[in-house]
């Protein structure tokens, strides 16, 4: 149960009850949801007199929807208002993926598509090798793009304790500021249990051979392994999550190997029943080779002669602070510090190592007017460091501020407005300044209780990585020369969406979506082979997007398609934007019967038009990609067990030039709670 | 419920065109590939590498300019790299060279490393192309004293068939026929 706007909320015992203690008198909204269950509202809660009883029945639904979402406005609102479209991915979906990585799991998301680890949403990204993402990463809200690259540490993401994953799709800087061009991902992590509570997963499994014997280049199996412990409590006022993993795989092509240790601490305390302190701290070491590109198409599992032995050892810690306190019924404040540090020693050609810290403090204040009017506002600041070698980066810093302000108007029974702009001012070393002014307005209608109609046109940047800047090396055969008069590249993005719930075992959403960008960050060879990131173009992409989920007795359908039309303005006349796909579909057939379940799931893209330009060969490998996943479940007490086929097929496909995809990959898993 | 998921898995898996995918023919298209091998130190200097395949042997400063293919994926620091160069169209390619561009610097063809040349031949050796298919092992022996101006039998073979210097353009660099600036597209 969740206190609307506000981080409070409890959980109930096996038989339901629950009890929140120390909540002031006034008006409240509550959330309630249960697995299986339709989420209850309960938005005019009149707290009159100390200590009321409440009784609610949930109504058993076999289409759940996420009760609340955080990411959409900064602070826990009903899923069913947000005004953008938003997709929810689920741990529990994540573990019965059997995914090692949080990347495996986006990539089924409609609107989604990951191109060799690089995340896009609706296609806003393309691909640079990580560097300066478009999708903005958080990590339980706090800021999870490293302050060198710019990029997703994927590795850094810890996957057993991923509660839920928010999407919000089309640009989000009016609350996020730089970095929210194309979207937001943000992963929400579990809350410490009630009671004690211990939970593992292990996950091993084997990739297959090659298909054409050309291609063997190894003896033995590849194999790869994961394990997970955690264990979590409350004891009086402090709960806690103490976790602890590792994964080794040999993996399936020459310097695939990958080695990871990781920690995970997360710290609730309760001042008061209206105050609260978390603290997370979250650490990973990596050690993995290193392959950018294949030997030939004859030998791709293989490196070049020159790539043999390249390796990078790497560390990512969170630490993040959040203070939570409901100050009075209607006001609420939170406090969050956070640093983020990363590191990397590249064994690559030659030694290059960098080591970049991003720390800052966001000052929040959630407002409650009257029933129909919620603010938010807000200051932060977001300082980068970077250290690395002189034949990378060099050293540099960086600094953000920035102030928001964010208004929810429900003006009718049936309309809500939402409209709300951010201030950024950030410099990185002695460039000039830049200021950004990104404002956003949404509207939602509810035609009927059961079909509502969206729409937001907003605005996004992203101001350029310090090593899009300043990087003066050579990557994998790559020149890779400064650019000091970078700017930030914006987006305008627009979308008009549709929400069906008519039918009790089907739900429909749409969207079509409308992103124009400018002064898009592009690496770009010149006429001498050098590449350099510039801004080089402007861009538009529209499309459609549609998803429906159904459910008929044992059986649950999915299916979600997005169509897209990116292009890049030259002056030559309108190309593709490079790495997007036309059409990407995917979905999938579940079975429940008992505790045994099933599911075949098959995922469609289409050919990638247009590449980098950097390799000859161009776009001849990048064929479209058809995938079949079929996976098994089975639980017995307290244990789950999963089989899961990946490439079923063994479709051999490439998204970026040199690179073969994951061949068809056996795993089983098994986790546990007690 | 196992009957019809069995039904729409298969229907599933049909549609999507089992054993489709990338295979290993053609090799790698028509093109030409081998194992650049570096001789001696390599200049701190240095920025790029890369091969170029001209289909004549050029005569004219015009002529520089009309590469038939090219890979600017040579790795620097190493002492061999396996290299590739794909080519639109079969025929016979006279000019296989690998050019090498200090830091600051343009290309210079007369800043050469080595080119493709076979036995006795005195003139670089043309490598004959057929429509799809790769030719293999065109090695290539690459000395970075040439670019330090030590004279070696590669330079005659290498360059000494080029036009001088058009008038005006002054030679900078190492190398007698400094074209300075160049370009490899």
């Amino acid at each position: 149960m969740v206190v609307l706007g506000t981080e409070l909320g409890v959980e109930s015992g096996e038989d339901g009850e629950f009890r929140l203690a120390g909540l002031p008198l006034g008006r409240y909204g509550l959330s309630i949801s249960m697995l299986g269950y339709a989420a209850y509202f309960e938005k005019n809660l009149n707290l009159e007199i100390t200590g009321i009883h409440l009784d609610i029945g949930l109504l058993p639904s076999p289409l759940e929807l996420p009760a609340l979402i955080v990411s959409a406005t900064k602070r826990p609102r009903s899923f069913v208002d947000a005004s953008t479209s938003v997709a929810v991915l689920g741990g529990d979906e994540i573990l019965e993926h059997n995914s090692v990585s949080l990347d495996e799991s986006l990539d089924y998301v409609p609107g989604v598509h990951m191109v060799s680890g690089q995340v896009n949403i609706r296609g806003s990204s393309g691909f640079s090798r990580g560097i300066g993402s478009r999708v903005l990463m958080l990590l339980d809200g706090f800021p999870a793009l490293s302050a060198d690259n710019a990029d997703v540490k994927w590795d850094a993401i810890p996957v057993d304790q991923i509660e839920r994953v928010e999407i919000i799709k089309g640009a989000g800087s009016a609350l996020y500021g730089t970095g929210a061009l194309g979207g937001i991902v943000n992963v929400i992590t579990r809350n410490p249990s009630a009671r004690p509570e211990t939970r593992f997963r292990i996950l091993a499994g084997v990739y297959s051979d090659p298909v054409h014997p050309e291609w063997e280049w190894a003896s033995g199996k590849r194999l790869f392994e994961n394990l997970d412990v955690t264990h979590s409590s409350t004891s009086g006022k402090l709960g806690y999550i103490l976790g602890l993993g590792q994964k080794w795989t040999n993996g399936f092509k020459e310097n695939g190997w990958h080695r990871r240790y990781k920690g995970y601490g997360k710290f609730k305390y309760a001042f008061t029943p209206t105050s609260n302190l978390t603290a997370t701290l979250n650490w990973a070491r990596d050690d993995h080779g290193v392959f950018v590109q294949w030997k030939d198409r004859n030998e791709p599992l293989e490196v070049p002669l020159s790539s043999k032995g390249d390796k990078t050892v790497s560390g990512k810690l969170h630490l993040n602070l959040s203070y939570y306190l409901l100050a009075s019924p209607v006001i609420g404040y939170r406090v969050r510090s956070f640093l983020y540090r990363t590191e990397f020693n590249n064994r690559v050609g030659g030694a290059t190592s960098s080591a970049a810290y991003k720390f800052g403090q966001e000052f929040q204040t959630d407002l409650q007017k009257g029933e129909d009017l919620s603010l938010t506002a807000g200051l932060e600041w977001i300082a980068d460091r970077v250290d690395s070698s002189p034949t990378l980066f060099g050293r540099h810093s960086g600094l953000n501020l920035a102030a928001y302000m964010q208004a929810e108007l429900l003006a009718t029974n049936k309309l809500g407005i939402s409209a709300g702009w951010r201030f950024d001012r950030y410099r990185t070393d002695d460039r000039p300044a830049e200021i950004q002014f990104s404002p956003r307005l949404g509207l939602t209608y509810k035609m009927t209780p059961t079909n509502s109609l969206r729409t937001t046109l907003g605005w996004g940047f992203r101001g350029p990585s310090i090593a899009e800047i300043y990087t003066n090396a050579t990557f994998s055969a790559v020149p890779i020369a400064p650019n000091t008069d970078l700017v930030a590249e914006r987006s305008l993005s627009y979308e008009i969406g549709l929400n069906n719930r008519s039918l009790s075992w089907l739900r429909l959403d749409a969207a079509v979506f409308w992103s124009r960008y400018r002064d898009l960050v592009e690496a770009r060879p010149d006429v001498t082979g050098v590449v350099s990131f510039r801004n080089v173009s402007k861009g538009r992409i529209s499309g459609v997007e549609a998803s429906l989920v159904a459910s008929w007795r044992i059986l649950d359908f999915d299916a979600g398609y997005t169509f897209m039309d990116a292009k890049e303005n030259l002056p030559s006349g309108d190309q593709p934007l490079p790495y997007r796909h036309r059409h990407i579909s995917s979905s999938g057939l579940k079975a429940r019967l008992g505790a045994i379940s099933s599911e075949c799931r098959f995922t469609y893209k289409s050919k990638i038009e247009k590449a980098s330009g950097l390799f000859p060969e161009g776009t001849r490998d990048l064929i479209p990609v058809y995938l079949i996943d079929l996976s098994f479940g089975y639980k017995i007490g307290h244990l789950d067990f999963t089989l899961k086929v990946h490439n079923l097929t063994e479709y051999n496909y490439a998204r970026v030039e040199r690179n073969l995809g994951t061949p068809r990959r056996f795993s089983i898993g098994i986790s546990g709670t007690y | 419920m196992t009957k019809s998921h069995l039904v729409i898995s298969t229907l599933l898996a049909l549609g999507c065109g089992f054993g489709g995918g990338l295979d290993p023919g053609p090799p790698d298209g028509t093109g030409i590939k081998g194992t650049l091998i570096f001789n001696g130190a390599w200049p701190p200097e240095t920025a790029d590498v890369a091969v170029a395949v001209y289909q004549r042997r050029p005569q004219s400063l015009a002529d520089f300019f009309s590469i038939a293919g090219w890979d600017t994926t040579v790795a620097l620091g190493v002492t061999r790299f396996e290299y590739f160069v794909p080519l639109e169209s079969p025929g016979s390619y006279e000019w296989v060279v690998v050019a090498w561009r200090p830091q600051g610097g343009f290309w210079n063809f007369s800043s050469l490393l080595g080119c493709y040349h076979v036995g006795n031949d005195t003139l670089p050796t043309p490598v004959q192309v057929t429509i799809g298919e790769t030719v293999k092992n065109v090695d290539i022996q690459n000395y970075f004293d040439l670019v330090q101006g030590v004279d070696r039998p590669d330079r005659e073979i290498c360059t000494g068939f080029l036009p001088l210097l058009p008038a005006g353009l002054k030679p900078v660099g190492f190398g007698r026929n400094d074209l300075r600036p160049g370009n490899r597209r």
